[in-house]
């Protein structure tokens, strides 16, 4: 409930820290009204689209993961399935099954990082992850233990730990070991031990009371918590192809950022974590569910501040999924297969799959082995507009308090959601009105 | 079957050695020195780093027992941490306000660098590299000697090529870090 009060309150944050990229929080309340509630987004845009376009398709996967350092897996994948999809490509079930294992890891290692090194800092009082060592260093040694297992899977996997260089389009230019793939699962299945004890820490933790209804939009498909395509699903209802992603995305500029803002049933709508938590919850792994039950969150969940524990949740879910997937893959027996052919040269086609701060697009246009035309819609891009709603829903309820504690709650607001800025900024037209 | 059990009817069918490394849970140090480059060769002089390494590799005087990586601010941890080096060369240009190509060598004194960190980081996302030099004698993960040779660049605009000083720099920076790596 919004508190009553005639107060004056400027909050101005340059650089906002422990978020990728560079952001400005700006608040303004003016005799307890509220005049300005912005996360300004001052990147300079980076233009990917225009850097993939009369490019070789083959080149384009390349490309687009150096849109982000962090979610390198997700562009990749979104970008080959594209391709795919524009000329007719069908992968095979070990391409399929090595894709996810690759962005199970790359969930692993990003979420690990947010929890550990971005949001646990604030929940423990400390300014940083190097204060927090100096304390706590059993907490950050566990923490560079688990993030060394999804990084060694995703470099296995793929070629490297960042920006991958084995998936290529129609399946994998290179394939792990099986000796390299039992030894990973071995891993995976002893760091659910360094698991347990994040639950127990972060059980322990208190994490701000705050909730705000919003629409939560994810992909879905029957039978898998579904990270690559699937329809697009809301929680207020209806599912839409991953072809009609522009009806639900509906991208809009705003005068106060580069990264273009989104909207679809309401006036914002969340993707990540928690909405994937919510659209998907039937499919979490049974221990994904325990660990859910353990941390007290549920699909009625509506507090931003507990993304975090959403993350948590599906780390669990990742791990255990990462394991199903190796231990199917070794009975199996990896077999080195050359990758499917294009069909076609021409072609127009969409790529979506989940990258660890929520739904990823990548739409393309090619003709003659080249791209034409080229679009990317990034998680961060559609949580803007709603991390702007909780802004302006939790200022009036803390208004009361210090500037230092209200600038404290929109920070951590902000850092729950782990926006990626950088990778948000790529629009290819900026107009400021 | 637990997934444990699993893992060890996998290993007995296929007989392979498994064994899970713990460096990170052990720390036990080994005898291994890193010569670790950072910087960007795409970005001109920054690259001097990458540009030392390269030559290094094409020395074949190297002694046993070094390993060389480049990486940048998002691999630090991983490089410099992880694998507990008993030492570390790093090489990457610095801005000291000196004539291009003049280079220096020195050693990070140890247990200084958390509490000159500890009062100003307002970390980012990535960490520096004096953070995750903090971060690591913190955590007591930091190799037992540090070297850094720095580079004085003339310009690090767009672009692969560096300034003719800088160019001269590499032959000299490298030759030094052989005569070091092999008197031990």
């Amino acid at each position: 409930m919004a508190i009553q009060t005639t107060k004056d309150v400027k909050i101005n944050v340059h650089h906002l820290t422990r978020v990728e990229g560079h952001g400005n929080i700006v608040v303004n309340v003016r005799e307890g009204i509220l005049e300005q509630c912005d996360l300004q987004i001052i990147e300079a845009p980076r233009f990917f689209e225009a850097l993939l376009r009369h490019r070789p398709y083959e080149h384009a996967s390349h490309i687009a993961s150096r849109i982000c350092g962090i979610c390198a897996v997700s562009h990749a994948t979104a970008s080959l399935r594209a391709c795919e999809n524009a000329l007719g490509v069908e992968l095979s079930e070990q391409s399929v099954l090595l894709r996810k294992l690759n962005l199970y890891a790359e969930m692993l290692d990003s979420h690990i990082l947010h929890m550990y090194m971005l949001v646990a800092p604030d929940l423990l009082g400390k300014g940083s992850v190097i204060p927090l060592a100096k304390t706590d260093p059993d907490v950050v040694l566990r923490a560079l233990r688990m993030k060394k297992v999804a990084g060694d899977l995703c470099a296995t996997i793929s070629g490297r730990h960042t920006h991958p260089i084995a998936m290529v389009v129609g399946g994998f230019s290179h394939y792990p070991s099986e000796d390299e793939l039992f030894r990973l699962g071995e891993r995976l299945v002893i760091m659910r031990e360094d698991l347990d004890d994040t639950v127990e820490l972060f059980k322990g933790l208190s994490v701000p009371s705050f909730e705000r209804e919003t629409e939560y939009i994810a992909l879905q498909k029957e039978g898998e918590y579904c990270i690559i395509e699937g329809m697009i699903t809301s929680s207020d209802g209806g599912s839409w192809p991953i072809e009609a992603y522009q009806s639900v995305t509906n991208e809009y500029i705003v005068p106060h950022s580069t990264a273009k803002h989104a909207r679809h049933q309401r006036e914002s709508y969340m993707v990540g974590a928690l909405a994937r938590l919510k659209i998907n919850y039937d499919e979490l792994h049974p221990r994904a569910k325990t660990t859910a039950e353990i941390l007290k969150i549920s699909p009625k969940c509506i507090n931003p501040y507990l993304i975090t524990i959403a993350q948590l949740v599906e780390t669990t879910h990742f791990t255990e999924k990462a394991i199903e997937v190796i231990g199917g893959l070794l009975e199996k027996g990896i077999v080195w297969e050359e990758p499917r052919p294009i069909s076609k040269d021409r072609g127009e086609g969409v790529g979506a799959c989940e990258a660890p701060r929520g739904t990823l697009y990548h739409h393309y246009v090619i003709g003659d082995g080249m791209i034409k035309e080229a679009n990317c819609i990034i998680p961060t891009a559609q949580n803007l507009a709603n991390i702007e709603a909780d802004m302006r829903c939790l200022v009036p309820n803390i208004v009361d308090r210090t500037p230092d504690d209200i600038t404290l709650a929109l920070e951590m607001l902000i850092r729950a959601y782990d926006p990626c800025i950088s990778c948000s900024t790529h629009m290819l037209e900026v107009r400021f009105v | 079957m637990s997934d444990r059990t699993y893992f060890g009817s996998y290993l007995g069918k296929h007989t392979m050695a498994v064994s899970f490394p713990d460096c990170v849970k052990t720390a036990q140090p080994n005898t291994d020195t890193l010569v670790l480059a950072l910087g960007n060769p795409l970005r001109g002089d920054d690259g001097v780093g990458v540009a030392v390494l390269l030559s290094l590799v094409d020395s074949c005087g190297l002694p046993p027992g070094t390993t060389l990586r480049q990486c940048s601010l998002s691999g630090l941890i991983d490089e410099l941490l992880s694998e507990h080096y008993r030492r570390a060369i790093i090489i990457d240009a610095i801005e000291m306000g000196v004539s291009p190509g003049t280079w220096i060598r020195f050693q990070m004194p140890h247990d200084e660098v958390t509490s000159m960190v500890l009062e100003s980081c307002e970390a980012l996302h990535d960490l520096n590299l004096v953070e995750v030099l903090a971060l690591g004698e913190a955590l007591h993960l930091l190799p037992l000697e540090i070297v850094v040779y720095g580079i004085q660049p003339q310009e690090a605009g767009w672009g692969p090529t560096m300034s003719k000083p800088v160019q001269v720099a590499v032959e000299k920076v490298k030759n030094v870090i052989l005569e070091e790596l092999s008197d031990r």
